[in-house]
């Protein structure tokens, strides 16, 4: 058994009940083959970096799990057949990456400590993405249909 | 030489305040990575990769971010890995 991770994107022109439902859809993919869930994340709608099958955008669902190597096989096959799903990326996770996080959790809690609440970093996603948006739409513009 | 280097660094320290590459010298390069003792580097982890590529996409290498092999190794593999995932661009023009 190894921790592994997963992420998909589903297609972002479904109602939020739909998306809901395919990212349950997929969970049960996992619970079905004796798999452990450890985290099960919605990261919500998201800009892509570049368009796949013509979105610009999807909804990202992120999978965190302890399984067997055939688990995540199957929920590959399972991803690449459904047509909703844009793309996803499963990934061993590396035993330092937990570490990792620890480390990063501290940091932060250090830094709100000392007085840096600051935005929430989701905030800050959202901005950068806008800011992407405006300077892409524009450039768009000029030469739309390309 | 120095002087094109000098320039280089004063362009990156130019964002935080105007003139301020006038005053600062030779500072040698260091691994961010090390300097932080960061031993995995995460490909979810966007807003940390972003800082290594420049507008057009591609990874920095690391003649210019000091970043040290290994680091640098660690780093080209998460961003590979989050490009695959839409999280980063492949290529920006």
């Amino acid at each position: 058994m190894h921790e592994y991770e997963t992420i998909f994107i589903i297609q972002p022109s479904l109602t939020d009940e739909e998306t809901e439902t395919l990212a349950k859809v997929f969970e049960g993919v996992v619970a079905e083959h004796k798999a452990t869930m450890i985290k099960s994340e919605r990261w919500g709608k998201k800009r892509l970096a570049y368009r796949v099958k013509n979105f610009w955008e999807g909804t990202y669902v992120f999978f965190e799990y302890l399984a067997e190597p055939s688990v995540v096989t199957e929920l590959e096959r399972r991803l690449r057949i459904h047509e909703n799903i844009l793309k996803w990326i499963s990934v061993r996770k590396d035993p330092r990456a937990a570490a990792e996080e620890v480390r990063k959790a501290a940091r932060l809690a250090k830094a709100q400590a000392a007085g840096m609440p600051g935005r929430d970093m989701d905030d800050r996603d959202r901005d950068r993405d806008r800011d992407r948006d405006r300077d892409r739409d524009r450039d768009r513009g000029a030469d739309d249909g390309r | 030489m120095d002087d094109r280097r000098g320039k280089g660094r004063g362009a990156k320290d130019g964002k935080k305040g105007g003139f301020k590459k006038k005053f600062v010298f030779k500072r040698r390069k260091f691994c961010k990575f090390c300097d932080e003792k960061v031993e995995y580097i995460d490909y979810k982890d966007v807003r940390l990769l972003q800082g290594f590529i420049p507008e057009r996409g591609k990874i920095l290498p690391r003649r210019i971010s000091g970043t040290c092999s290994m680091h640098q190794r660690g780093l080209m593999h998460a961003i590979k890995r989050a490009r695959n995932i839409a999280l980063l661009p492949f290529t920006a023009d």
